[in-house]
């Protein structure tokens, strides 16, 4: 039991002693992560643009992408990523090679889409439709990056000290692979842009070093 | 810039705000969808976010707190993003009995607008201050909330303290 404390009396003691349990730890986490960026898509039924789609698709990836870094540390897939949709390797600039494991949809109340969604990853050779020139001149063009916390922001973008290319290709790679589903789905469902979905994907790039890792 | 800042407050709040659903619902995983649904109307709301930092977490916490005063009127809703929290918090076990058992249910006997102050206050590591501003009451009201509860627990808790 945790000695009383001098400078309180019993009273405020058992107040504070009081306090319900609560679950903490590194899974709930990663998955209060993965909440926020899912809850983002969720809050957004009518996306403005394909464009805006990407955008966010492309922050789930790179919070997912935080799983990442643990599984190329201990070299263990998460669960859902032992058994998913689609799997492609890609060559960074640096040499290092990337697996890529995405899965896990869920489309909110929607079946029909889930299973269209895994078809296309599974069967419709995303990752060779995908056109990763044009999401670099994109992220090029349409973005900026900064690294460092809120009040500091330091750019790293492309042609300043701070960029990584590794990074933007990751990047790009995501961004393109989303447009091609995106794309698919759009032929396949006359309201494909109110679409509310999400899915994973968790990557092992084994010797690379990312921006975030600095 | 709105949505950078949105999701890092969220990122950093959304434990806590797990917490403040767990101390409050029953049963427990139930937090999970609350959570959920306090990130999507935040992300809703995001025009209306404070333009300081601690400005927004206690704008998340007042949004937290009507999420759960309008889930109490009506069936809580289910949200997939939830799916895997939910699961995490089913398969907590549940502590042990413990002194603190006899203070939550006094805390609870009291009259909920009293009580909310002593939660907010004491479980949720909020100032008077802030927590007037989640109960959106004025900061004269909540001191005088939080004397009123602490006099009517001292008493229905005393002879316990004295032990």
């Amino acid at each position: 039991m945790t000695p009383l404390d001098p400078a309180k009396d019993s009273f405020e003691e058992a107040l504070e002693r009081s306090t319900p349990h609560v679950t903490s730890g590194a899974e709930i986490d990663q998955e209060l992560a993965l909440m926020v960026a899912r809850a983002r898509l969720a809050a957004h039924r009518r996306p403005r643009s394909w464009g805006h789609r990407v955008a966010i698709v492309g922050a789930i990836i790179a919070l997912a992408a935080g799983g990442a870094t643990a599984a190329a540390a201990t070299g263990v897939w998460s669960p859902w990523a032992q058994n998913p949709d689609v799997i492609y390797t890609y060559r960074l600039p640096s040499g290092a090679w990337c697996e890529v494991r995405r899965g896990n949809v869920m489309a909110y109340g929607r079946p029909e889409v889930e299973a269209a969604i895994e078809d296309i990853l599974r069967n419709g050779d995303i990752f060779a439709r995908a056109d990763i020139d044009a999401a670099i001149a994109e992220l090029r063009a349409d973005e900026s990056w900064f690294i460092g916390d809120g009040s500091n922001p330091t750019p790293s973008e492309f042609g300043t000290d701070y960029y990584n290319a590794d990074d933007e290709y990751r990047l790009a790679v995501d961004r393109a692979v989303a447009a091609v589903l995106l794309a698919d789905l759009e032929e396949r469902f006359p309201d494909a842009a109110a679409l509310e979905f999400s899915w994973e994907g968790e990557g092992h790039c084994p010797g690379a070093t990312f921006g975030y890792d600095q | 810039m709105t949505d950078a800042r949105l999701e890092l407050a969220l990122g950093g709040c959304a434990a806590d705000i797990l917490a403040f659903f767990e101390r409050r619902v029953v049963p427990r995983e139930d937090a999970a969808d609350l959570l959920a649904e306090t990130m999507i109307v935040a992300w809703r709301k995001a025009a209306e976010l404070p333009a300081d930092d601690e400005g927004v977490r206690r704008w998340l916490f007042g949004v937290a707190r009507n999420v759960l005063l309008n889930a109490d009127r009506a069936a809580r809703r289910r949200h997939r993003l939830a799916n895997r929290v939910r699961e995490i918090l089913a398969n907590v076990e549940a502590p042990a009995a413990d002194e603190g058992n006899e203070v939550r249910d006094a805390i609870a006997r009291l009259n909920p607008d009293l009580a909310e102050v002593v939660r907010l206050v004491h479980w949720d590591g909020l100032s008077l201050v802030e927590a007037a501003e989640i109960l959106d009451i004025p900061a004269s009201t909540a001191r005088g909330r939080y004397q009123r509860a602490k006099a009517e627990l001292r008493e229905a808790l005393a002879p316990d303290l004295a032990r």
